[in-house]
């Protein structure tokens, strides 16, 4: 039953105004709160921007994944912010040592990434362990965010949701699993409602790649070569997008609009044709 | 000038006849003054000595140079003076003065040539008597142009020359006795003696008149010559306009030249007229100071002389003139030939069209040469390839031969084929208008009776056809869930026909089997439009799955569902 309401929750959400996405994510867990966590980080929701007090204000990303009750964890200090309780502090979740070095890792390397294709913008990467043991190389999870805002009101989002596991087959071979989603929003805000427009909708895409990692060396590399492999996954994976955005979508709304202005013009045209049709036959039957 | 002054000879020649005339003229002198320039005329003695004063004054101001005033006072009394029964060529020397600006010859120059002149006219008197004319021409331009440094016969005349000065010295005092009771010597012979001298300078017909007209003007005897130079009493000489005066062209003038040069010869016309036409004539005397040759094509033919500036280019007009009257002699003499040189032209002109076409040839050849070379040494090669591996030379040929002779049949066959194509194509367009006539009831009215039948016929066929087309179309985009599911009942129906043929089932069962299979087909277009996927696996390891897509009995595939959680947190204040 919970899967059922689950997943309604979910269709609900993703036929409903992404707009107001959060505004409809919250509705539907006071309706069923017992789905909250579970839709709390399954739906992806225009990401946040808080400052790091602790490295001078340096802006860092929100999402789910790096919350803890109402605090969020920076990446520049691994704290969170606004700094929580020490009892829920003790319970809030980090990433382990050797895990937190990768992050940091990660951080550098998509913040150069993040300028090379963003040109701004800010960027994030929250690393978090599957298992409860220490960070040995492999079975680990993270997000990588982006987000750059050209206006107050036009926002592009990417929140890459990755999982590292070792793959069954060979202990060298580790899968990456990398579900992406963009939520784009353009708004032209005018004072004249009336001339209004806002185009927004979100994109998701799961990607799954096997990659040979080479184990017998030691942590950092092998810790290397993850943020490496997860740089050009999540690369070919935003270029992909941005396309299909360019190509498919973009252009589908373009045939779209054209379609609606040429239709009033032919249908007002044939309207005018017809009366004109008409007159001309009256004018012959009268002769 | 030049030669005159630079022979020795005739300067002392010159000198001594000076002093004779000097001697002469002051024995002989009757004073007047100045003033009176022009006596009347009436008798030899005086009158010539006027005249030779007028010519020695008109000289003096010619020599200044600016008193054109008085030169054109002078012709004027010349002309409208009363009566002038003598036409004195002195007064063609005050033009010819005029002309010979550049020159600066003094009066004693013209009486020296005076006596010259008279020698020479006497000479040739006595020499026409003994010696033959060309003889006398020969000497005569020994004496006047050239001296002997040439010819070694012009050593002669001058001996006689020295001789015939003893001569001169005693007859020239004789001279205005006996000149003016013996008949003058006629200007044609004094003309046709020095074109007999113009003879002997190559240039035979180009000078004569000229001559004459020189020696007339520079030499002031005009005694021998006065009775030819009658005037009519009657005519009144119009007034001489001086050149100044009068803006004539260069064509005119020589045109004037021409008149007066035949007027000369044939009947002495009016002298104003002379003189201003002497005016004229003393361009052409300037242009040739010394007695150069000149064709009598001049005047004939003046006209197609280029304007040159005569009077600045005195020395150098007279090589001018001769090139000039040289191509008029070519031109003149024979009038055909601007008409050959044209021919000629085109003559050169084809064959300088033709050289160029022989050097392209050369250079082919030199250059086709080398070609040709190769050429040999590749068909010697392939004979020495043939000699050395024939069957292989010989099946690559032959097959490739045998390939374009196959191809050729084929690509006809083709055609062949093709327009078959085309010829059973245009069936199904007739097919199509009948249909449509069919199907459009307006049509089928038009037409008769028995096309209605036929296409009715038609149309029923090709609507049962249409009618079959429509169940094929989803049958192919039936997915394998479909298919499979399809096989089963295909399964299920083949055992229960089986059963049914052998039970024989009824009318109903059939019913519900179609009805079953009708309902299905919906089922199956809407499951594969729901199963599409857009996995776009970017590689055999990795695959994209769009999370648009979803069955119609789970419609939407929430690819964030099966994404990770993210760490144990609590949950937020706000839920």
């Amino acid at each position: 039953m919970s899967d059922a309401q689950f997943d309604a929750a979910l269709d609900l959400l993703r036929r409903l105004n992404p707009t107001k996405l959060q505004e409809n994510l919250n509705n539907l867990i006071e309706l069923q709160p017992n789905l909250a966590q579970d839709l709390l980080s399954s739906v992806d929701v225009p990401l946040s921007i808080r400052k790091d007090p602790t490295d001078s204000n340096r802006e860092y990303l929100c999402c789910d994944y790096n919350r803890d009750i109402d605090s969020f964890r920076s990446p520049w200090s691994n704290t969170y912010f606004p700094e929580l309780s020490s009892e829920d502090s003790q319970d809030s979740p980090f990433p382990s040592t050797p895990l937190r070095q990768v992050e940091i890792l990660a951080n550098d390397s998509f913040d150069i990434y993040r300028d090379l294709y963003y040109e701004g913008g800010i960027s994030s990467v929250y690393f978090w362990d599957l298992n409860e043991e220490e960070f040995d190389g492999h079975d680990f999870a993270g997000v990588v965010l982006f987000k750059k805002n050209q206006s107050d009101h036009s926002n592009w989002d990417s929140i890459h949701v990755f999982e590292v596991t070792a793959s069954p087959s060979s202990s060298d071979t580790f899968n990456y699993r990398v579900t992406t989603t963009i939520i784009l929003h353009l708004d032209k805000t005018n004072y004249d409602h009336d001339s209004q427009m806002m185009l927004s909708g979100n994109l998701t895409r799961q990607t799954e790649k096997d990659i040979g990692v080479d184990m017998s060396r030691p942590l950092e590399i092998i810790s290397t070569s993850h943020v490496a492999n997860l740089g050009s996954l999540i690369e070919d994976i935003e270029s992909q997008m941005r396309n299909l955005l360019e190509t498919v979508y973009f252009e589908k709304t373009r045939d779209i609009f054209h379609q609606t202005k040429n239709a009033a013009i032919a249908s007002s045209a044939e309207e005018t044709n017809k009366d004109a049709h008409a007159e001309v036959i009256k004018g012959l039957q009268s002769l | 000038m030049t030669k005159y002054e630079r022979d020795p000879e005739l300067m002392n020649f010159l000198s001594k006849v000076e002093d004779l005339d000097s001697k002469r003229y002051n024995n002989a002198s009757t004073s007047k003054p100045t003033g009176q320039l022009l006596p009347p005329l009436s008798n030899d003695a005086p009158r010539h000595r006027n005249i030779r004063k007028a010519d020695v004054m008109a000289d003096q101001i010619v020599e200044n140079r600016d008193n054109l005033a008085y030169r054109s006072a002078y012709n004027y009394e010349m002309t409208f003076s009363p009566k002038k029964t003598h036409y004195s060529l002195n007064e063609l020397d005050l033009e010819r003065t005029t002309t010979e600006s550049a020159s600066k010859g003094s009066s004693s120059q013209n009486a020296k040539k005076f006596v010259i002149s008279e020698e020479d006219y006497l000479l040739l008197q006595k020499l026409k008597a003994s010696q033959s004319p060309n003889e006398v021409s020969s000497d005569q331009i020994s004496l006047s142009s050239e001296k002997g440094h040439r010819m070694p016969s012009r050593g002669r005349p001058r001996e006689k020359e020295r001789v015939s000065f003893q001569y001169d010295f005693n007859i020239q005092e004789k001279a205005p006795s006996t000149s003016s009771p013996s008949p003058p010597p006629p200007l044609p012979t004094r003309r046709s003696h020095v074109r007999t001298i113009e003879d002997d300078s190559e240039e035979k017909s180009v000078l004569p008149r000229r001559h004459t007209n020189v020696g007339v003007t520079e030499r002031p005897i005009p005694l021998p010559n006065k009775p030819e130079v009658a005037v009519p009493e009657g005519v009144k000489p119009s007034p001489p306009v001086s050149r100044s005066m009068k803006q004539t062209s260069f064509l005119s003038s020589l045109e004037d030249n021409k008149l007066s040069m035949a007027k000369g010869h044939n009947s002495e016309v009016h002298t104003p007229k002379k003189a201003a036409k002497n005016s004229r004539i003393d361009y052409l005397d300037s242009i040739q100071l010394k007695p150069t040759t000149l064709s009598p094509t001049i005047k004939d033919k003046p006209r197609p002389n280029p304007p040159s500036p005569p009077a600045k280019r005195l020395p150098r007009s007279e090589s001018f003139i001769k090139s000039a009257l040289n191509s008029n002699l070519t031109t003149t003499s024979k009038p055909s030939l601007p008409e050959k040189p044209q021919k000629l032209r085109n003559a050169n002109l084809t064959a300088q069209k033709a050289k160029p076409s022989i050097p392209p040839k050369k250079v082919e050849l030199s250059l086709v040469l080398p070609e040709l070379r190769p050429v040999e040494t590749l068909s010697a090669r392939q004979k020495f390839e043939d000699s050395i591996d024939l069957p292989k030379l010989r099946s690559s040929t032959r097959s490739i031969k045998k390939q374009d002779e196959h191809n050729i049949p084929e690509a006809i066959q083709g055609i062949q084929n093709l327009k078959k194509t085309k010829q059973g194509k245009p069936l199904i367009p007739q097919k199509k208008s009948f249909l449509t006539s069919s199907l459009n009831p307006t049509a089928a009215e038009h037409n008769g009776d028995a096309n209605k039948l036929n296409n009715e016929l038609e149309a029923l066929s090709l609507r049962n056809s249409l009618k079959k087309r429509p169940p094929k179309a989803p049958e192919r985009k039936l997915s394998m869930p479909e298919a499979l599911r399809k096989i089963e009942l295909m399964k299920k129906s083949k055992t229960e026909p089986v059963l049914e043929s052998t039970k024989e089932l009824g009318i109903n069962a059939k019913l519900d089997a179609i009805i079953k299979s009708r309902n299905l087909r919906p089922c199956t277009t809407v499951s594969e439009f729901n199963s599409i996927k857009t996995n776009a696996a970017t590689s055999s390891d990795s695959s994209i799955s769009e999370g648009d897509t979803a069955k119609e009995t789970k419609p939407l595939i929430h690819l964030n569902k099966k994404r990770a959680r993210g760490p144990r947190r609590k949950p937020p204040t706000h839920v």
